[in-house]
């Protein structure tokens, strides 16, 4: 029997999102005929979605009383699910026709922490975003999407692990989400959800790519539309050395890892590479509050090598 | 609050007005707590050009851009590109929030648009009239004030006429302009002709006034727009307004802020003339150049009758001049005291009791007036321009006419003759802005701008969850590189410390070490840099040499000319009637230029058309090749159908020849029915003799079984034949089958084929018909005729010869009842029957002759004759 998902998509004003991709995500929840539902959480703190997605019946609809951001919205949507699984999607990601059933496959085994269809950016073919692992480079850990940098690997068309599931569209189980939610270490946005993998991973747990699975992101379409490409930007590199400092639970890579950090700084100094010193001082401003999260890190079934090695298929 | 300072030079290497205000602006907004950083260009030709060297002063630093090239035109001394990127990369790493321009000579215009790009409000503060004379001065190179504004054809009289300087020799520094005695009477006369706008007079073209007109009114425009670009213009004095607005300024962006002094340290000086019985004590203190009428103050100097005493102090890059007003100076009995630092100040002006500046140029806010008064000095001036808005004759100075001698000579001679006057003036000097305030007020301008700015730079709008990391983020990319770095190396010292639990002590420097021994991109572009550099230098080195030798070129070529022009007028004639001679030459070579000009169009157009030709050639090249391709591939089918022809015509032949042996076949079927009618022959010849032997009886019948064995071995032989005919026929069908496929020449070999079985079979036919022939003409004759036995006719078929043999059967039965001695006979006869009947089975049996037959009219009749003939 085909178990009912509670599909949750957070979203400021994006009625136009809405417009083109509600409708195939309601078309295939209605090929599946269960008792899947669609809950919409409006971020705007203006209560502007109700009204504007009437038309879908089937669309529930939660405002947030004040603009949160992404990722307490994500929690409010996942609270007022009904369902055990649920799909996290972001409004600008389109679902192509059977997306569903292959994850909820996934996720019958109880060691499956999260599972990730293939997303292809902007809807084409070669350019799989999913396919995400982190990697360490001279000391400091970076993001890796190897499907998006050349020919699609083989390996990127098999179910496998994952370092993280994409947060704007992958399955997991709501009663795991809310046991710890996105760490608001993160906001306003990226990298919560990697974060939220990586505690999958500590756990003994993993994460899986599931490319049987496709839908389509039409990349940045959201947050691009209201800040500056160059604050995005630090955004990820802000949010990406704080998960470093939360999460390298290794002395050797600690050691490189800061190294990596005095050379970067004076590199960056001495040859006017501003944005970078701009990013370094974005995120030691969160500094404090990064070793406030390491400090409440559950112990680790898994230290951070190990995963970085398991959560990539074998070459 | 962050503050840029941008002028053209500052001390210790230029040390006059506008370096030594922005100095002492520079230290004062630095004591008030705000950061300022100058930048400033200079030649060290030590150092490559675009270098960028920071030195911390008092709480402020001086950023030096070297900037070692010459302008090689008007138009490189107002743009210089190097110098923007230069400043970009600066504005970047800084991050000013204001930039306050003092000065963009030597700098550029476009340094403007720079800060302008980045948001960044620019200050400008006029100290000149640079803004719209690009002599700076407002005064023509006779020395004459201009009243015109904004006429560039005017101005383009002034570098005409500039230009002719150019060619004068002994002049010094002329580009302030000269003095009518430096020059001589024509050469004077010129000068005056080019500026009054009579320049053809003068030798001038018409081209060559339009060209500078042009020229000129592209420079005046570019300029007119870098200044009009400011967010706020500040002038010091109310005269360079009304200038300004007159030369184009919108008089709302124009402030007026009279310039602040660092003078603290000329307070409490000796009082002005102590001792009315001693000689007064004037003084020239400033830059010693013409347009500050040093010369005018000598020969005032010179008719007083005595009781005064003149002390020049200062220096300027016009040596002539210098030279000039040393010597006079002698000659006058004052002092020439030259150059003298400005710590040396208060010793001077303590010793001094009135301060002479006997400008001939509109001047805009004189220091040294300031200076004067801050030391309670009162001041003689010219009532000229913002002079006399700064001193005010009768209370703390006194005005003469500009260049008037005998007008300066009356005011000097009332300060020695009225003891009490100099003492009163020095009395009414007035308070001098001190540095500190004028720092205050600017800080405070400065502020309105940020403010205004920073408004519009706000995150409203944003989703509360994004404004304020969005607002933190704007506020980092706003400070400068300097301040991140420190704030980052800090921070990293915080992430250091708190994981020195798990990693043990740690020292930045040993990460540091660590960090870079994975290799920098920083020192890897360094020594890229290094490695240019020293290719560079020897680079320049080459240039070096060359220079050298071009400077002794052109000195030598100097020289050259010089004693050109020290020689005779016919030589002068000559030189003249060579230059129309060149000049012709000049424009035949212009025609032959343009000449060239169309050749090379007309050159150009063949070349296009060749290039047509070519493509249309290659073009069609590709077409024959194709056509070749084809031509092969139809060569190749033609081959193949003649192969096939060929082959055709094999078959056909071989289809004759079996044509050919089936005829022959034929030939030997007619044979052999020739033979059988020897045969028969022979039998009539047999039953004559049975006839005998009917009669002779016993041997007759043994006789007849030898011939019945011989027919029965004859009917054997036949039977093979037959089978052999119908393996022929079998064979003959499948090349049949084969050839109709071919077509008409096959079909044609079908029917022959047909055509020559039927001929066998009829042949066949008859031969039976004549081998029975005689056995029933025989039977006949031994039945008494009365038997009904007839011979079959000639054409009589397969049928009817049976039928034929039955009737032989009948009637032997009948002679059988008669002749009972005939009865061998009948057996015999009926042995013959059966062998016939053998003989028609294995036709029968022949299925492949069948076959050929089937499709026949032949055949049909042998089916028929076989079913009649079926018992």
């Amino acid at each position: 029997m085909t178990r009912s998902v509670s599909v949750v998509i957070p979203s400021l004003d994006d009625v136009d999102l809405f417009e083109r991709h509600l409708p195939p995500l309601l078309e295939e929840l209605g090929r599946r005929g269960g008792e899947d539902e669609v809950v919409v959480v409006d971020d705007t703190g203006r209560d502007v979605l109700a009204q504007a997605l009437a038309r879908w019946p089937g669309v529930r609809v939660v405002a947030m009383r004040a603009n949160g951001g992404f990722a307490r919205a994500m929690r409010a949507g996942i609270e007022a699910a009904r369902h055990e699984l649920v799909f996290a999607m972001n409004p600008d990601v389109l679902v192509r026709r059977g997306f569903l059933d292959p994850l909820v496959a996934c996720l019958a085994e109880e060691d499956v922490w999260a599972v990730v269809p293939r997303i292809l950016l902007q809807g084409v073919e070669g350019k799989i975003e999913s396919w995400a692992f982190l990697r360490e480079k001279g000391g400091l850990i970076e993001l890796d999407q190897p499907a998006l940098r050349g020919p699609v690997d083989g390996r990127a068309l098999r179910l496998g692990p994952v370092t993280f599931a994409v947060g704007g569209a992958c399955l997991y189980r709501r009663a795991d989400f809310l046991a710890t939610g996105f760490d608001p270490l993160y906001e306003p946005f990226y990298w919560e959800d990697i974060d939220w993998s990586w505690a999958g991973w500590r756990a003994g747990k993993r994460v899986l790519y599931q490319p049987a699975s496709v839908v389509e992101h039409q990349h940045r379409g959201t947050i691009g539309r209201r800040v500056p490409g160059e604050f995005v930007r630090a955004m990820v590199e802000r949010n990406r050395l704080l998960f470093s400092w939360k999460h390298i639970d290794s002395p050797a890579l600690q050691r490189r890892h800061l190294a990596a950090l005095y050379r970067w700084a004076l590199d960056t100094y001495l040859e006017d590479r501003r944005d970078d010193l701009v990013w370094l001082a974005f995120a030691l401003e969160e500094l404090k509050a990064a070793l406030a999260a390491r400090q409440e890190l559950a112990p680790a079934r898994r230290k951070i090598e190990e995963i970085l090695r398991l959560s990539r298929p074998a070459e | 609050m962050r503050i840029c300072q941008v002028v053209h030079g500052f001390p210790p290497v230029e040390r006059t007005g506008v370096e030594n205000y922005t100095l002492g602006l520079s230290r004062a907004l630095a004591r008030a707590g705000h950061r300022v950083e100058v930048f400033v260009p200079r030649r060290d030709p030590q150092l490559a050009d675009l270098a960028l060297r920071r030195e911390e002063r008092e709480g402020f630093a001086v950023n030096w851009i070297t900037n070692n090239n010459n302008p090689q035109s008007p138009r490189e001394a107002l743009l210089v590109p190097e110098l923007k990127r230069s400043f970009a990369a600066f504005l970047e790493r800084e991050r000013p929030e204001v930039v306050h321009f003092q000065h963009l000579i030597k700098l550029g215009l476009d340094l403007v648009s720079v800060a302008r790009e980045r948001g960044i409000p620019t200050v400008f503060t006029a100290h000149d009239y640079y803004p719209i004379c690009h002599r700076f001065t407002l005064l023509r190179p006779d020395l004459a004030r201009c009243d015109v504004r904004g006429d560039s054809r005017a101005c383009a009289r002034c570098d005409l006429a500039l230009g002719l300087l150019n060619a004068q020799p002994n002049l010094g520094d002329y580009q302030v302009g000269v003095l009518r005695d430096q020059l001589d009477p024509a050469a004077w006369g010129k000068l005056e002709g080019i500026l009054a706008d009579r320049g053809e007079e003068h030798g001038l073209t018409q081209a060559e006034i339009e060209a500078a007109c042009e020229q000129r009114g592209e420079l005046d425009r570019l300029r007119r727009e870098a200044y009009t670009n400011f967010d706020l213009v500040l002038a010091p004095s109310r005269f360079l307004i009304e200038e300004l607005v007159r030369g184009g300024f919108a008089r709302e962006r124009i402030e007026h802020s009279p310039l602040g002094f660092e003078v603290a340290d000329l307070a409490g000086l000796p009082p002005v003339r102590p001792d009315p019985a001693r000689p007064v004590r004037f003084a020239f203190l400033g830059g010693v150049a013409k347009h500050k009428g040093v010369h005018v103050l000598l020969e005032a100097f010179a008719r007083l009758p005595g009781g005064a005493e003149l002390a020049v102090w200062g220096g300027s890059t016009d040596r002539v001049y210098v030279e000039h007003v040393r010597r006079r100076a002698g000659e006058v009995g004052a002092q020439w005291r030259g150059s003298y630092e400005r710590a040396d100040l208060p010793r001077i002006l303590a010793e001094v009791d009135a301060v002479v500046v006997p400008s001939i140029w509109v001047e805009n806010f004189p220091l040294v007036i300031h200076e004067a008064f801050a030391a309670g000095r009162p001041v003689l001036t010219s009532r000229l321009g913002a002079l006399a808005e700064i001193v005010h004759d009768g209370s703390d100075g006194l005005l003469a006419e500009p260049g008037d001698v005998e007008d300066l000579a009356r005011v000097l001679r009332r300060c020695v003759e009225e003891a009490a006057l100099l003492p009163a003036l020095a009395r009414g000097a007035p308070p001098v802005k001190s540095m500190a305030t004028e720092a205050r007020e600017l800080a405070g301008r400065y502020a309105e701008l940020v403010g205004t700015r920073r408004v519009s730079r706000d995150v409203a709008g944003l989703p509360p969850s994004l404004a304020t990391a969005v607002g933190r983020h704007d506020e980092l990319t706003r400070m400068p590189s300097r301040e991140l770095f420190a704030r980052v190396l800090a921070g990293l010292d915080e992430l250091r410390r708190a994981w020195t639990p798990e990693l043990g002590g740690i020292e930045a420097v040993e990460l540091l070490a660590r960090g870079l021994g994975e290799g920098s991109e920083a020192q890897d572009r360094l020594r890229e840099a290094r490695n240019e550099i020293a290719w560079l230098r020897t680079k320049k080195e080459e240039l070096d040499e060359g220079r050298e030798e071009l400077v002794t070129l052109f000195e030598d070529l100097d020289q050259l000319l010089n004693e050109t022009r020290a020689g005779s007028q016919r030589q002068a004639e000559h030189l003249d009637a060579a230059g129309s001679y060149v000049r012709k030459k000049e424009a035949e070579v212009l025609d032959a230029h343009a000449r060239i000009q169309e050749l090379e169009q007309v050159i150009a157009e063949k070349d296009r058309y060749i290039r047509e030709v070519e493509g249309h050639v290659h073009e069609a090249g590709r077409y024959i090749r194709h056509k070749e391709g084809e031509y092969t591939d139809v060569e190749t089918e033609l081959r193949r159908a003649a192969e096939e022809r060929r082959a055709l015509q094999d078959e056909l032949q071989a289809t004759r020849e079996r044509t050919r042996a089936l005829e022959a076949e034929a030939q030997a079927a007619g044979g052999y029915a020739r033979a059988k009618e020897g045969e028969a022959r022979q039998l009539e010849s047999f039953a004559r003799e049975k006839e005998a032997e009917a009669l002779a009886a016993g041997g007759y019948a043994r006789a007849k079984e030898g011939e019945a064995r011989q027919l029965e071995s004859f009917a054997r032989e036949k039977e093979a034949e037959a089978l052999a005919a119908g393996e022929t026929l079998a064979r003959r069908e499948q090349e049949l089958g084969a050839a109709r496929e071919r077509g008409t020449v096959l079909d044609l070999r079908t029917r022959t084929v047909a055509d020559v079985s039927r001929l066998a079979l009829q042949a066949q036919e008859r031969l039976l018909n004549r081998a029975l022939r005689p056995i029933l003409t025989h039977l006949h004759a031994l039945h008494g005729g009365t038997a009904p036995l007839e011979l079959p006719s000639e054409s009589a078929s397969f049928g009817e010869l049976l039928q034929a043999t039955r009737d032989v059967e009948r009637a032997l039965e009948v002679l059988g009842d008669e002749l009972e001695w005939l009865r061998p006979m009948r057996a015999e006869l009926e042995l013959c029957r059966a062998r016939m009947e053998r003989l028609q089975a294995a036709y029968s049996a022949s299925g492949l002759l069948r076959l050929a037959l089937a499709r026949t009219a032949l055949g049909r009749e042998l089916r028929a004759w076989r079913e009649e003939a079926a018992p």
